[in-house]
């Protein structure tokens, strides 16, 4: 295969850059009587021209080169071309049309088969009679045609249109592949958050509970949050938020109430106390129209108790053995979280014995509809959670709840969705 | 009838716009039509009280379901709203 380099020293070419009438991003070229505009990008992108050997004059490369393209790649066969698109970044390829064999799509295709990177565009160059078969030129990707008898004006502006379109798609292309990778590397930084199953199950051993969670984000990142905080031999901290809206806000929020709370909670502070001191460092620094509810307590296993305080979260819900196993949901009033300083909590205690267990969700629960667009409300969650609870062993409600939902509604669930369950053995 | 969710926002950031642009003394929110009220709308509710606090006014929710009513009770909307 004959390839050749045509550029600055090719007989008839002009170096643009020396050209003395730069106008914005276009250079004038002079053009017999008439300047031509040239986009000096455009004219300085890698551009690989397959064409039938000719005499340089009366090639389009020369033509090209005349109204001062600098980096071109002549060459006059396209069936081992790979080698060319390793060694040199290719931004256009202007295929001629009288060197495809056969069909030109076909054509296309084996030259796309050939390129380490796919999305080089390649801009057919029709000599004669438009072939019946134009139309599949446009079934491949970044592909467009011109008539090699067009004027050189509407050549040139139809080279840069295809590189600057094929420029436009590589970065959105790349800022897309970015933003994921970012996205991604966020998402494993908030599921670290939240306590793994091992963590679970050794806090869950050493303070004598079952321990059972579930957690699914409506997009890569999510506003809820579930976590811990040992604060003795005997009380076990536990907290669950679900900060408004989703996505990459909700998550920093998430980040911010985590090291809030980890920061705040001490063994003397009571869950009311708790929200207060994180409502009165979030309040100030959340936009307004932006809040979390969070639920926080504490399972005081000498005292057989559990206290809690609520920022307007889904109210818990308490199955107790005590008589025949009772299920009741519990009072879970309070101001939103973040809204404005000084706002009081209230700490609620209840009994939590042996085999009492809590459930503390967020409100994707409750609201996300199932095909009739029924939601449970929060009355729905508790009898839900009596018609299992009632029938099932212990450990298996939990499993049963969440089986239940995944089936009727997580197809509809539209918000970030966690549950919390703490049974004491 | 129908529901107040997050896809309300745009008339809500219309409404907004109403509420600082124009001279307005009363601000009234019948939710009576609302079948159902989410959590996310809270958060445009409290836009809404605080474009009417900037104009001296206290908003006031008409009517409303016993499950909606819930909602504003748990989130304690009483301290942002008068409820008639």
């Amino acid at each position: 295969m004959k390839k050749t380099y045509a550029c600055l020293s090719s007989p008839g070419s002009i170096n643009i850059s020396d050209s003395n009438d730069i106008c914005g991003s276009c250079v004038k070229v002079p053009r017999g009587n008439d300047e031509l505009c040239v986009d000096y990008n455009a004219s300085l992108a890698n551009i690989t021209i397959i064409e039938p050997k000719t005499s340089y004059k009366k090639s389009f490369c020369s033509t090209l080169c005349s109204v001062g393209f600098s980096n071109l790649l002549k060459v006059d066969n396209y069936t081992n071309i790979a080698h060319l698109f390793y060694k040199n970044v290719i931004d256009l390829i202007i295929l001629d049309n009288r060197i495809c064999s056969g069909d030109i799509s076909e054509t296309i295709g084996h030259i796309r088969s050939n390129l380490p990177v796919g999305n080089t565009p390649i801009l057919v160059l029709i000599n004669g009679k438009i072939p019946t078969d134009i139309s599949k030129i446009f079934l491949h990707k970044d592909c467009d045609y011109i008539r090699g008898s067009a004027h050189i004006s509407e050549v040139v502006a139809r080279i840069s249109k295809t590189i600057e379109n094929a420029n436009i798609v590589r970065n959105l292309s790349e800022y897309q592949r970015r933003v994921e990778k970012e996205l991604m590397y966020a998402r494993q930084m908030q599921q670290k958050l939240f306590p793994s199953e091992l963590e679970s199950t050794i806090i869950g051993m050493k303070y004598g509970l079952s321990i059972k969670k579930y957690v699914k984000t409506s997009s890569e990142l999510g506003g809820d949050l579930i976590g811990f905080k040992e604060l003795d031999e005997s009380r076990l901290g536990f907290f669950s938020l679900d900060v408004s809206g989703h996505g990459v806000g909700a998550a920093i929020n998430t980040f911010r109430a985590q090291v809030l709370i980890n920061d705040i909670w001490s063994p003397g502070v009571s869950p009311g106390e708790m929200l207060y001191l994180l409502n009165n460092k979030l309040a100030p620094t959340l936009e307004t129209g932006t809040f979390m509810t969070v639920l926080c307590g504490q399972i005081d296993t000498l005292k057989n108790r559990l206290t809690y305080a609520s920022a307007a979260h889904p109210s818990p819900i308490l199955i107790s053995q005590e008589q025949d196993r009772t299920v009741k949901s519990c009072a879970s009033e309070g101001l939103l979280l973040g809204l404005q300083c000084g706002a009081e909590y209230e700490t609620h205690t209840v009994p939590f014995n042996r085999h009492d267990c809590f459930i503390t969700f967020s409100d994707a629960f409750s609201e996300t509809p199932d095909e009739n667009g029924v939601r449970l409300g929060e009355d729905g969650v508790c009898d839900l959670v009596k018609s299992r609870a009632c029938v099932t062993a212990e450990d298996d409600y939990f499993e049963e709840i969440i089986g239940q939902f995944q089936t009727e509604r997580l197809k509809f669930l539209r918000d970030d969705l966690t549950l919390l369950s703490l049974r004491r053995r | 009838m129908g529901e107040l969710n997050f896809e309300e926002h745009i008339t809500f950031k219309n409404i907004i716009r109403l509420i600082s642009e124009s001279d307005v003394k009363d601000l009234s929110i019948n939710i009576d039509d609302l079948t159902y009220v989410d959590s996310a709308s809270l958060g445009m509710l409290l836009l809404l009280h605080e474009a009417a606090k900037g104009k001296n006014i206290q908003p006031v929710i008409e009517g409303g379901n016993e499950k909606n009513l819930r909602l504003f009770k748990l989130a304690r909307f009483d301290q942002y709203f008068r409820f008639e």
